[in-house]
């Protein structure tokens, strides 16, 4: 019964929600900003979950476990669609550079930062340690293209050269936030595994690579010859959950496997935009049940965790700052860019839940303190990434309301 | 078509890789993989069928039965039992479109061979398996001993059950060979609506039976009330069903395949848990048919709004991952002991029911008047068998505990039969009668 219960109330608010979000209201940019990237529906997860009425309990969100699966590996190939190396080429090439800098100085910062503080506040085995400090790092390290999407959608800008580095910045670091996700899976590759081998480990590494390698070469063979929609969407469908599933059995990630599928896909199939254009409407169903259901399993006690989200959401900005100045000053762009130019990528956004969803779903019993840090750490970057991007780009040319 | 054997080499390769090759991976089931397995392989599979000539489902569902536990081991039957509810879901699509598809107008048109060709059959393939079974009883090892009385009881549920047939199976042919005519509409017609007289037929059949295999003292004919009230309420329902899809056609622009394929689960749970509730805590038998409802919302849509044609084009859309997955699965769910052990009786009531299936058909269409292009072809598709016969024999087993078993057993053997021969008999039909459109 709960379950039914749960898997329609999910399914209401995911349907009736992928068509609110995005509606215009007048509210402060803040707040705006958190209606346009669904993080109200944390909330709405928090009610419906352990902390609230219990409706989706425990065994519920196990019994959701494929669906999760599923919803991972189909996020991670959309992500990866959208990387047709033609397009990035498109843009100067040293912008890749930047915001590889960008991504890698942020993840060191809040990797170490987050390190020192659990291993001086809580009682935690050093390879776990590790392995929450690179997973924090690299959803640190991605930025999500909201706030800027809500940004230049009430405000015109003069400088376009700006908003378009801040833009292909956030659009692409996700790749090396994955690459990170990939690295702390690597250092433990399933739950029961707590020790270190490197031959376990590279052996489990080539096994992932291969799988989403396969996946994507069977999508691409499949859609060689002339098809229908109705066949384009089995093998869309077919072809995740295969990956999905290989990742799974592997004890690797949906989401990482799903990108290197994607990816590949949107490099050497001719249908890469069929296939986006296929699957792009069901992103915002898959990603507001995703978030209801990162809120229903939150478990919040205050304590010091509080004290390392204020660390991480401390660190992350610096970090952020301190990436985007130094890339930009090795890597000079033909225009004026602001000192903290970094303060424009604070927005956290949907490859950061799906990390955490991620790592949740391969390491359930270290996850809490992950998903408290990042939920609050959240809220708060998007409240205030937007004046933060509207500072930044103030500060350098008019900006004229419209 | 190479690449389509070069992605069921890949799809196979890798399957065997991760299941085979003992690496120590994850050790449990994985649904995620075994659905997107099933979906590539039974497509490619499908396709390669369709090349000569066979219909795509028997593909799929041979690739359910031969990737499954009794052959290539690729996934086990725990693994299977736990994506059911992705059987329930497609059930109820299938009822949506099966409902959807029976337009008043047609039905209007051949109300009367439909009447004829109901009636015929059930009479001819009731009757004659009935007899069929009573006459080789003393074959049948666990009807040896038994009194007259209760041979005939259980010859009749043997002929109860092989007159039901599988709406499921003509529309995935229909919509496979997007046939289009008098024969498929009479197809369509006769399955659909036999889905319903059947379970009313299996209630009166199943009761008198009791009583002679029981030997009850007298019938209660009480159940027959409870049941016309449990479809008018199931109708019902599916109407008001069917008016909010409507009012989310018309108002709201939601995903509509997520919204039906989200109110198929509701409607299969709720009718799933009143009746559970109803018996455990008020002690009623009283049960909802949710598949009636499904139909019944698609029959509201199709026939009661402007929307018919954009709904079942809405449902097309996302139809063929439904349909592979749905008898795949059902494929995969076959088993292969109990084919083993009751092949021989299964097959001799396969061979029965197509020589009654045909004369049935054969006079029905002679009587009602349709053109003999159509009645001489009508029996192919009156072959296919799935659910429903399943659904019923799981309620004789409940039923006749001791004998129940046996029955199950060897008409199960059949319907396995007859889901590999129906298919293939129904595409052939539309093609000798020109209606597909491929």
């Amino acid at each position: 019964m709960r379950l039914l219960l749960s898997v329609v109330v999910i399914l209401v608010i995911a349907l009736l929600g992928s068509r609110l979000t995005f509606l215009n209201r007048r509210l402060p940019l803040g707040f705006k900003n958190i209606l346009f990237t669904g993080a109200e529906y944390i909330f709405i997860g928090v009610i419906l979950g352990r902390m609230g009425l219990n409706l989706i309990d425990a065994r519920s969100l196990n019994n959701l476990e494929p669906f999760i699966i599923f919803g991972l590996c189909w996020i991670g190939f959309l992500f990866g669609l959208q990387f047709e190396f033609r397009q990035l080429k498109n843009l100067p090439r040293f912008y890749f550079s930047i915001s590889a800098i960008q991504a890698f100085i942020t993840f060191l910062i809040v990797s170490f930062a987050v390190y020192l503080s659990f291993r001086a506040l809580f009682s935690i085995p050093k390879n776990t340690l590790l392995i929450m400090a690179i997973t924090l790092g690299s959803v640190a390290s991605c930025t999500a293209q909201s706030a800027l999407a809500i940004v230049s959608n009430n405000y015109q800008f003069e400088n376009r050269k700006l908003l378009a580095l801040l833009r292909y910045i956030s659009s692409v670091d996700g790749i090396f936030a994955l690459g990170f996700f990939t690295i702390a899976i690597w250092i433990m590759p399933g739950v029961n595994n707590a020790d270190f081998s490197l031959a376990r480990s590279l052996r489990w590494f080539i096994l992932s690579i291969s799988l989403g390698i396969l996946s994507a070469l069977i999508l691409i063979t499949l859609s060689k010859t002339k098809f229908s929609q109705q066949e384009f969407l089995v093998f869309l469908i077919g072809t995740v959950l295969f990956c999905g599933g290989l990742a799974s059995k592997a004890n690797s990630s949906p989401l990482v496997i799903g990108f290197i599928c994607g990816t590949i896909t949107a490099n050497f199939c001719r249908h890469r935009l069929r296939a986006l254009a296929t699957i792009i409407h069901s992103e915002k169903s898959i990603y507001i049940i995703l978030l209801i259901i990162i809120g229903a399993s939150w478990s919040f006690k205050l304590g010091y965790i509080v004290l390392i989200t204020g660390i991480y959401f401390l660190t992350r900005t610096i970090g952020k700052v301190i990436g985007t100045f130094t890339a930009t000053r090795i890597f000079r762009t033909e225009f004026y860019t602001p000192p903290a130019l970094g303060l424009g990528l604070l927005s956290e956004g949907g490859l950061t839940i799906a990390i955490i969803i991620n790592f949740k779903l391969l390491y359930p019993s270290l996850s809490d303190y992950l998903v408290t840090i990042i939920i609050l750490s959240l809220f708060v970057n998007e409240l205030i990434s937007p004046k933060f991007i509207l500072y930044q780009l103030k500060g350098f040319k008019k900006i004229t309301k419209r | 078509m190479l690449n389509k054997i070069i992605s069921l080499f890949l799809a196979l390769a890798t399957m065997f890789f991760i299941v085979h090759a003992g690496l120590k991976l994850n050790q449990k089931n994985c649904p995620v993989l075994v659905l997107g397995f099933i979906l590539i392989a039974a497509y490619c599979i499908g396709q390669l069928l369709e090349k000569i000539g066979l219909p795509g489902i028997v593909g799929y569902i041979l690739t359910g039965l031969f990737m499954g536990p009794y052959f290539l081991k690729f996934y086990t039957s725990s693994a299977i039992n736990e994506l059911s509810f992705i059987n329930n879901l497609a059930l109820a699509f299938i009822a949506f479109c099966a409902g959807g598809e029976l337009r008043l107008s047609n039905i209007r048109r051949i109300l009367k061979p439909i009447i004829y060709y109901i009636s015929g059959i059930t009479l001819v393939v009731f009757t004659g398996v009935t007899l069929l079974i009573f006459s080789i009883s003393n074959l049948i090892p666990f009807l040896r001993g038994l009194s007259p009385e209760v041979k005939l009881a259980v010859s009749a549920i043997f002929g109860v059950i092989t007159v039901a047939r599988s709406p499921s199976s003509a529309i995935a042919i229909i919509s496979e060979t997007k046939a289009k005519g008098p024969y498929t509409d009479l197809v369509l017609s006769v399955s659909v609506a036999m889905d319903v007289i059947i379970i009313m037929l299996f209630a009166v059949i199943i009761s008198v039976c009791q009583i002679f295999i029981h030997t009850k003292d007298g019938m209660d004919l009480s159940f027959i009330a409870v049941l016309i009230f449990e479809i008018a309420i199931a109708f019902l329902l599916g109407y008001l069903l069917g008016k909010f899809i409507v009012f989310l056609i018309e108002k709201a622009k939601v995903e509509f395949a997520f919204v039906i394929i989200a109110m198929g689960f509701f409607v299969i749970e709720f009718s799933r848990l009143l009746g559970k509730y109803l018996h455990e805590v008020h002690n009623i038998g009283f049960e909802i048919e949710p598949l009636l409802i499904c139909m019944a919302a698609g029959f509201t849509v199709q026939n009661f709004s402007d929307y018919g044609k954009n709904f079942l084009e809405r449902m097309d859309r996302v139809s063929l991952p439904i349909y592979i997955a749905f008898f795949a699965m059902t494929g995969a769910a076959m088993n292969i002991d109990i084919l083993r052990t009751g092949w021989l009786f299964g097959l001799i009531i396969v061979a029965a029911r197509l020589i009654l299936i045909n004369i049935g058909s054969y006079f029905s269409g002679k009587l009602s008047k349709t053109s003999p292009k159509i009645y001489k072809n009508a029996w192919l598709g009156f072959i296919t068998q799935a659910g429903v016969s399943l659904g019923l024999l799981t309620e004789v087993v409940r039923r006749f505990p001791d004998i129940g078993p046996s029955i199950q057993t060897i008409l199960i053997a059949a319907i396995i039969m007859n889901q590999i021969i129906g298919p293939i008999a129904f595409k052939y039909g539309l093609k000798k009668v020109g209606e597909t459109n491929v």
